[in-house]
């Protein structure tokens, strides 16, 4: 078996083909996880209470109850209730998925937040946690509330790899 | 490896999408022609082999997951496929399945039915890319494997037919061996669906011979299967003592190597019998245990 090595001829391929994207599946994405030294992760607790308000926030200023969320995600109500109340370790990927559709954020980043996967980069990892230090369940979303909702979207959103 | 149980909502939403497909290629009768799906789904089939890899080297250098990292280990996704022993990957941006061209023809059939399962389920794609912006959690990789496994075992089975089937009279290893052939897929995956399928506590293994596993290398017990309920109320019994058990009454040798009513304590501590036998064919030890009765007091207790 020969192949070619040649770091020139990859990186005029690389070029070429830049953005696109091969899927080699979770393990694969776990192996090459391991070479990368910069991973930072979310401390536990924190993310449960950042994935909660995110959820709950983004809800109510959708102005929709736990119920109508759950309908309009095809999730179950006590899951999403667990969610919100920052009692959820593992949530199933669909219902993370079917969740970011409905809240628009991109599925990645929400898997990020929910525990389904680790972060890459210091960005999301100190917004998360600058969040669930701010944020706290009040019936209507305050003033504050509303500002820290909208910095922290634009961070899940818009940060990228390195950040 | 144990069985894991995907959520109501979960196997609703998977079997609908499978019932489609089933609809869509007129209910066909088993085996399953996979290459009917995969046109119905217009997903591609390539090959890979360790003296044939140019799939892989063609699809190397079109990865920018890690971007440079990979340019510097040109190698990595060679070693990845060796580390894990990963028998098939699939492509979602480019809707193709890639198998291990030297598995056994049982095993391609379903690994690309796993691959078909993964290319489904449409919550599986942002998960499944090899993406520099997260790295998958070892439970989320195992949910999202069972959920492919689950999608493959509802399509190579034709939804309920093979359980259906099966249960329309005593479930023995020879029924679910005879079945199996039938729908075309290995005895193992048949153990595992109809064991999943009992309404009643039952197990099935997928172990070493119990009485020569000191001659052989590699993990003692390679699957244990539960059925819901055993899962449930039998909480407490190991895959090894099973196992051990198993040495008491097999024989050395090949085909049906033993069978015995073992008695099994719940989680409240009441005593059920099972009817447990064992096949070895000459590479796996197959055990099938289904439920008998509540053990009378009067009977000796394992």
């Amino acid at each position: 078996m020969k192949m070619n090595e040649d770091r020139d001829w990859l990186l005029t391929k690389a070029n070429e083909e830049d953005n696109c994207v091969i899927s080699v599946g979770g393990l694969a994405c776990r192996a090459v996880a391991e070479v990368k030294s910069h991973d930072e992760e979310i401390p536990e607790t924190t993310r449960r209470v950042a994935f909660a308000r995110l959820v709950e926030l983004s809800r109510r200023k959708l102005r929709l109850t736990i119920e109508q969320l759950a309908e309009q995600a095809d999730v179950d109500v006590s899951q999403l209730v667990e969610i919100e109340e920052g009692e959820c370790s593992a949530p199933e990927p669909r219902t993370i998925y079917n969740l970011s559709r409905v809240l628009n954020y991109p599925p990645e980043r929400l898997m990020a937040i929910s525990g389904l996967a680790k972060p890459r980069g210091r960005r999301l990892t100190q917004a998360t946690v600058r969040f669930a230090a701010r944020s706290e369940p009040v019936n209507l979303l305050s003033p504050e509330e509303e500002e820290a909702l909208l910095e922290y979207v634009n961070v899940v959103i818009e940060s990228t790899d390195g950040d | 490896m144990q069985n894991i149980y995907l959520s109501d909502r979960t196997t609703r939403d998977i079997d609908r999408r499978v019932a489609k497909i089933l609809r869509d290629l007129g209910n066909p009768e088993p085996p399953l022609r996979l290459e009917e799906v995969r046109h119905v789904l217009q997903l591609d089939l390539g090959w890979y082999s360790s003296s044939d890899d140019g799939i892989l080297r063609e699809t190397l250098h079109r990865i920018t997951m890690a971007g440079k990292q990979l340019l510097s280990r040109p190698s990595l996704l060679l070693d990845i496929v060796k580390k894990f022993s990963l028998k098939a990957l699939w492509q979602p941006d480019r809707k193709r399945i890639i198998l291990d061209a030297e598995l056994p023809d049982l095993k391609k059939r379903w690994a690309e039915a796993h691959e078909i399962g993964h290319s489904i389920l449409d919550w599986h794609e942002p998960m499944m890319h090899g993406d520099e912006k997260a790295t998958l959690s070892f439970s989320c990789h195992q949910q999202l494997e069972a959920e492919a496994n689950f999608t493959a075992a509802r399509l190579t089975f034709l939804r309920d037919r093979f359980s259906d089937q099966l249960f329309s009279s005593r479930v023995t290893l020879d029924s679910v061996k005879e079945l199996s052939r039938t729908y075309g897929n290995t005895i193992t995956s048949g153990l595992w669906r109809a064991v999943e399928s009992f309404d009643t506590p039952a197990f099935a293994m997928v172990s070493q011979h119990p009485r020569s596993c000191l001659e052989m290398n590699g993990d003692l017990i390679r699957y244990f299967i539960r059925s819901r309920r055993f899962a449930q109320e039998f909480q407490h019994v190991s895959p090894t003592r099973l196992f051990d058990c198993l040495g008491t009454f097999c024989r050395r040798g090949n085909g049906p190597i033993g069978t015995d009513e073992v008695t099994l304590r719940d989680n409240h501590g009441i005593e059920h019998v099972f009817f447990v036998e064992c096949f070895f064919n000459r590479y796996d030890a197959l055990t099938l245990a289904t439920y008998c009765h509540v053990r009378s007091p009067s009977v000796s207790v394992l």
